[in-house]
Order: C-alpha cells, then structure tokens, then sequence
C-alpha cells in the first residue's frame, strides 16, 4: 500500500523589525511601509499590526549610519514569503537593516491571533516597543546584578 | 606553612564573609520579561565592555540566562545594544 502525503500549506506568525535610512520624509517612509505591506499582500500573507518604534541612535554604525528609524511589524505567511521579503529588503536602498523572527510555528486559528493584536493587552505592550528609550522609566535598578 | 598560620583565625582581615544568595531576577519577578527589543532590561546584564555577564554572576538560572543571550545577539544585530565598546583614547 503506498500512502499519499498531502502537504498541508503552514500559515506561520513572524515579526520583522526593519531600520529604514534617517533622513527619509514622512511621504517616503509610508511609502516605504505600506510597499512592505504589499510585498507580504501578495504572496498570500497577512498583515497583523504594524507600529513605528521611532528614530534611534544605533549602537555601531551601518551601512554609512549612526541614526535610524525602525519599524516593528507582526504578520502571517508561509515559508515562502519570508525569503521573498528579505531579497526584496536587501534591493532596497533605504532599509539599512532588517531582522525577521519566528514567533508561532503553526496557527491553528487566525481569527483568534488577530483579535489578540487589537486586544488592550496587547496594546500595552506595543506602547512600551514604541517609546524612545530615554522615556522608559528607569525602574528597572533592581536588575543590576551584584558586583557589575 | 608559617606564614598561613599567622594569618588564620582572630585576624579580622582575613576572615571571608559570607557572600549574599544570588537569585534568578527573572523566576522572581514574573511581570519582567526577556524582550530583545527592550534593551533597559538587557544592558544590566553587560560588562562595561559590552560582553554577556556570565550566570556565575548575574545569578540567572539557566533556562533564563539562555533566553538572555538570545536576546542579547538579536538586540546587537539590529544596532540596539553594543557588540564592543572601545573606551580607548
């Protein structure tokens, strides 16, 4: 008896965090986010939330920068999509830098990813992503290990 | 031999202290979490170098300090935290 492997098309969640070059103008970086959005709209992914992390300093220089402005985004797709994305990001000239990681290996239900993202809870913490780092409150002394 | 002796027992110098109980700060505090893209958390456990503070140390357990140094490496490669810093004039 030979059995017949379906392949079953996985719908994974990844989150990208991409640096787009400083000295852009406001049209150019909605341009610049909304041609991402597309890039992933058309191989059969799905934007979850998008939020803008603000312009930061950078803590060794690239690509010829020391600022730059970075952009958190979480989305489904399968595997395909990834590698598409990244050659796309790689071509483009303003994106400096550019990090993808997997977040959720299979999700079994859509709807219920979704309605996380537009939750408070959730919101509460994309607040504290968006912030520049000097408005975090410094509470967090109490880390210091001992001695360093 | 000799000179150990003279400096055991009754030489307040030489007495150790005993060193406080190191704990994992993360298995304590549950509302703190591993995040690479917040780094306040994660620069307290650098050296002033810049390098990942070692358990022996920092205390952490293990499962804690492995998230840590995954952190670490995601936040230094998209420019958040240092690889090194170079104080030389």
């Amino acid at each position: 008896m030979v059995f017949k492997l379906e392949r079953i098309e996985r719908i994974r969640e990844y989150e990208i965090i991409y640096i787009m070059k400083p000295d852009l103008t406001d049209d150019e970086q909605k341009n610049l986010v909304k041609k991402i959005e597309d890039i992933i709209a058309e191989n059969k992914g799905e934007v979850l939330k998008t939020t803008s992390m603000g312009k930061r300093k950078l803590f060794h220089e690239t690509k010829g920068q020391l600022r730059g402005s970075f952009v958190h985004s979480i989305f489904l797709g399968n595997n395909k999509l990834v590698p598409e994305l990244e050659r796309k990001l790689r071509i483009d000239e303003n994106v400096i830098r550019y990090q993808t990681i997997k977040l959720v290996d299979l999700v079994a239900d859509v709807e219920a990813r979704k309605e996380f993202y537009n939750s408070p809870k959730f919101e509460e913490t994309a607040a504290v992503i968006a912030k520049p780092i000097k408005e975090v409150k410094d509470d967090y002394d109490k880390f210091r290990p001992r001695g360093v | 031999m000799g000179k150990r002796d003279n400096k055991s027992k009754g030489d307040k110098k030489y007495r150790f202290s005993q060193p406080r109980r190191k704990f994992c700060r993360f298995c304590a505090d549950s509302a703190y979490e591993i995040d690479y893209k917040d780094p306040q958390v994660l620069k307290y456990f650098l050296t002033e170098g810049g390098k990942i503070t070692p358990r022996r140390l920092s205390g952490n357990c293990a499962m804690h300090q492995r998230k840590l140094a995954k952190a670490v490496k995601r936040a230094r490669m998209i420019g958040i935290l240092p690889f090194t810093i170079n104080n030389k004039r």
